[in-house]
């Protein structure tokens, strides 16, 4: 849990931090900002 | 009687009665009311066990069962919790707690009419996690958590473990549940390698004796539920679980047990959650298990418990651990007299007392306690240092130190602490280097004495000959001055 990426959500366009692993899956990602899931391809911006 | 939370929350209420506060005030867990509430406490260090009396569910209605937070979250508590002397010191208190280890005590079965856990039973289309109070406990939370000990069982020999792990709502059936590879780890992976569910059950209030033995770091064939009972000096009662019968036991005098399976195979999106380091733990998936929720059994007036990030001290997590350091550092050297790990400050450094006789001694006893994953930065005192005070700390660092000297630091190759966000690689990878800060005084020259008042003067002046009491009691505590 320590080294983090940050991704940005395609509906609210704030930024939450996630495992650099989870950059490597086909798993879809969870915006706590506003409950929505989306894939890696739909973000934005993702910062390593 | 057995020791439960009840048990608990009478002796609070005689022994400390204004740091017993109920709020009967309708809160909403969920929209961060409880968080807000105890971090405008935290910041007036003031640290009393709260009670939420209505708080609402998930559901948006006043939940059956009550919420509580901050039960062990003082010194003062955990000696309440520990059934010890309120004169305890801290350092006293860890070995306590180090005694207790050496004489666990066997957990007894009762049935299910003696077990108050069991006066509410949930399975089915029956269960519903969202009629209870769960917290929002943190901004970015990926989701309202539970959070409190979680109990597995090797399917070997039967052992049982406890720990603690985030586990982000996910329906009122479903859960994740965070495992990092340790003794947790290793059960569930044991049957999924088998293609097994594993029977897994997570404990939402009891005693704080419970929840500290629960935060154990032993030998992983230490059986857990005995650990407990030594903390609690007394037989752990247990019940046989709806789900898995005699296969999983749980805690009999509980307030609520969640009791379900983490399925093999299946892995599930959690966080962030705000972690015990103060930082918010990324959103993970590979080691975010899949945790079907088959019951919950509750008391009829049940207080369910949460923890919340402290800004201070964590002694009901802090002191087991301590006590584990302690033990690891005197098998190495015999005269380390204290080990702090207590407090925010402290969650990667470790801070050693001792009474050196050999100038290795203090490489040493750092090299013990660098086997525990938490410990990265390791600073070694003399025993006039009180390791529980950070001003203490800084001063003896600002004065006992030549960095070029005292400062060993090893390269990026011990296993990290998965909560560190200052690592540099990822988890399975998870390396990080440590640093070793000897601030002992040299035993082959002369070193300045620590100026002071001599010790027969301060025992034979009596301050109230001088300034009368009444005078004293007027004078503020100045918070002005950066320690206070």
């Amino acid at each position: 849990m320590g080294i983090c990426a940050a991704v940005e959500c395609p509906q609210c366009h704030k930024e939450f931090v996630v495992s650099p692993s989870m950059l490597k899956l086909n798993v879809d990602f969870h915006c706590p900002w506003c409950n929505v899931n989306f894939p890696k391809a739909q973000s934005p911006r993702i910062r390593e | 009687m057995p020791k439960d939370l009840r048990s608990y929350l009478a002796d609070v209420h005689r022994e400390v009665p204004d740091e017993l506060v109920c709020i009967d005030r309708e809160v909403n867990p969920a929209g961060y009311d409880c968080t807000a509430i105890i971090k405008h406490l935290d910041a007036a260090k003031k640290f009393p066990v709260v009670v939420f009396e209505r708080p609402l569910d998930l559901h948006g209605a006043v939940s059956p069962v009550k919420l509580m937070l901050n039960a062990e979250i003082s010194q003062s508590k955990a000696q309440i919790a520990l059934g010890v002397p309120r004169t305890m010191s801290r350092m006293e208190m860890a070995e306590e707690c180090l005694n207790r280890e050496k004489r666990p005590i066997k957990p007894v079965v009762v049935s299910r009419d003696e077990a108050p856990v069991k006066q509410v039973i949930q399975t089915g289309a029956d269960v519903d996690l969202y009629h209870l109070p769960c917290m929002r406990h943190h901004e970015q939370d990926g989701g309202p958590y539970v959070d409190m000990a979680s109990v597995l069982v090797d399917r070997h020999n039967g052992i049982y473990n406890l720990s603690y792990h985030r586990m982000e709502i996910k329906s009122p059936n479903l859960t994740s549940m965070l495992v990092v590879p340790r003794h947790a780890w290793k059960i569930f992976r044991d049957y999924e390698e088998a293609g097994l569910e594993c029977p897994v059950a997570t404990v939402l209030g009891h005693h704080p004796a419970f929840n500290m033995g629960a935060a154990y770091r032993g030998m992983y064939e230490d059986d857990e539920y005995e650990m407990i009972g030594a903390y609690l000096q007394e037989p752990l009662r247990l019940v046989p679980s709806e789900t898995w019968g005699d296969r999983l036991l749980v805690p009999a005098d509980a307030e609520v047990v969640i009791e379900g399976a983490l399925l093999p195979g299946k892995r599930q999106v959690d966080g962030p959650f705000g972690e015990a380091p103060g930082y918010l733990g990324p959103q993970r998936y590979n080691d975010s298990l899949h945790y079907e929720v088959r019951a919950i059994t509750r008391r009829r007036d049940a207080i369910m418990q949460t923890i919340i990030t402290p800004e201070g001290d964590k002694p009901w997590l802090d002191l087991p651990r301590e006590g584990a350091y302690l033990r690891r550092a005197r098998e190495a050297v015999s005269g380390v007299t204290a080990v702090c790990k207590a407090g925010r400050h402290a969650h990667f450094n470790i801070f050693i007392a001792m009474k050196k006789t050999s100038e290795g001694d203090p490489a040493r006893a750092a090299a013990a306690v660098a086997s525990f994953d938490h410990s990265k930065n390791i600073f070694v005192f003399d025993e006039d240092i009180d390791v529980f005070n950070p001003a203490d700390i800084l001063w003896a660092l600002a004065t006992r130190v030549q960095p070029h000297a005292d400062v060993s630091i090893s390269p990026m190759m011990y296993k990290g602490n998965e909560l560190d966000p200052s690592l540099l690689d990822e988890v399975y990878e998870c390396k990080t280097s440590i640093m070793i800060v000897d601030a002992t005084r040299p035993l082959g020259r002369p070193f300045s004495p620590v100026s002071k008042c001599p010790d027969d003067a301060m025992a034979r002046v009596n301050l109230e000959d001088y300034i009368p009491r009444e005078v004293l009691d007027r004078i503020p505590l100045d918070r002005t001055s950066y320690w206070a």
